[in-house]
């Protein structure tokens, strides 16, 4: 992993700040996220989760594009790419008692930054995490609407085939 | 209610959410700050439809959650046990109610109002990353919870992932066998995830 271009990070950083608050931050608290919290490059094709492994931090994409898959009889099943502003392995945070349930690779030379539950609540007072934070609850709403319309799916498919093989 | 309560109350919230790291003092002034709600059991806490312009601290008591259905009924798609947040999502995406919210029998919530929940939930003092990792919380587990029930109904008995396909037997099989767990399985406080679709709940009070 190599340092990252912290220039466009800081850019992104004020503009998620911006978007989520409604103010601009001073650059002091962006840069005491990043100190802290230094972003990493992933060259393409490194694998950033292992399936099944433990889990104890989420990445927020700046740059580039992961993909997750999860592990079949021939292989691997893509069920997911995020790319910038997008975050990956957000359960984490919040239930890290739960293993990784995809692996992530990253499919492009990609910036990320990484969030620990332990970083964001160091920093609680910093206006860019509660900028953070607030991100990372649109992005578990948006995926809990997404997983239950998936199950509702499934559901209708289920009653269809029964009605079919009755 | 006295501040001694609303202590307990805030306790209790903060034990059902093990990872969110939070002074209950803050946690109870977001809860005295609100407005407190008391249901008669078969009451509706709020309408499928309605904006979603508030958020709901569940402290005592058990919130039925419903969907209208095609056939003009009521779909039960779980029950949510105090201490339980309701109402987050609608709220935080300023959408409209996606379900029907209704008492079992005698609850206590407390309300809080869409410029309450915007400002608070802006804050960068303690009320404000006490209301965030809340709902963090609640959300994770309601996600780890949907992507388990969707995993079950996409994978084989060997416990692989099968990409959907209608015509395979294997997965008509694997479906039928979750749908027959689903119906035993016992509801946790924060399952708001579908549950049974054909499940009819007439006892809805109009």
């Amino acid at each position: 992993m190599r340092s990252s271009p912290l220039d466009a990070v800081r850019f992104y950083l004020q503009g998620l700040a911006s978007l989520y608050l409604g103010e601009d931050v001073a650059m002091d608290h962006i840069q005491s996220l990043l100190d802290r919290s230094p972003p990493v490059e992933l060259p393409a094709g490194q694998v950033v989760f292992q399936e099944g492994e433990p889990a104890g931090s989420a990445l927020m994409v700046l740059r580039g594009r992961l993909v997750a898959t999860v592990n079949t009889a021939d292989g691997g099943h893509v069920v997911g790419e995020s790319g910038a502003w997008e975050v990956v392995g957000e359960t984490a945070l919040y239930a890290p008692d739960q293993p990784r349930s995809a692996t992530v690779r990253a499919v492009q030379d990609t910036t990320c930054l990484v969030l620990s539950q332990g970083d964001l609540a160091a920093q609680q007072d910093n206006p860019v995490v509660a900028a953070l934070e607030y991100h990372l609850l649109h992005t578990l709403a948006q995926r809990v609407r997404a997983s239950n319309r998936a199950i509702e799916d499934a559901w209708q498919d289920l009653q269809e085939q029964t009605e079919m093989l009755s | 209610m006295s501040s001694r309560i609303y202590q307990r109350l805030a306790q209790g919230f903060l034990s059902a959410h093990p990872y969110v790291v939070a002074e209950s003092d803050a946690l109870v002034s977001i809860l005295s700050a609100c407005t407190p709600r008391e249901l008669a059991a078969g009451e509706r806490l709020c309408e499928e439809g309605d904006p979603g312009i508030e958020l709901y601290f569940l402290l005592r008591g058990a919130i039925r959650v419903l969907k209208a259905n095609p056939s003009g009924g009521h779909t039960l798609l779980g029950t949510v046990e105090a201490p339980a947040l309701l109402g987050q999502m609608a709220i935080l995406d300023r959408t409209r109610r996606s379900a029907t919210c209704v008492a079992v029998d005698t609850a206590l919530v407390v309300v809080m109002d869409q410029p309450s929940f915007g400002q608070t939930i802006r804050s960068t003092g303690s009320d404000g990353h006490t209301l965030r990792r809340l709902l963090l919380s609640s959300l994770t587990r309601q996600l780890v919870h949907s992507n388990a029930r969707l995993r079950s109904l996409t994978t084989d008995r060997s416990g692989q992932f099968v990409p959907a396909d209608p015509s395979a037997a294997e997965v008509q099989m694997q479906r039928a066998r979750a749908m027959l767990e689903v119906q035993t399985e016992t509801q946790t406080p924060v399952d708001l995830c579908l549950e049974d679709p054909t499940a009819e709940c007439p006892d809805v009070n109009e």
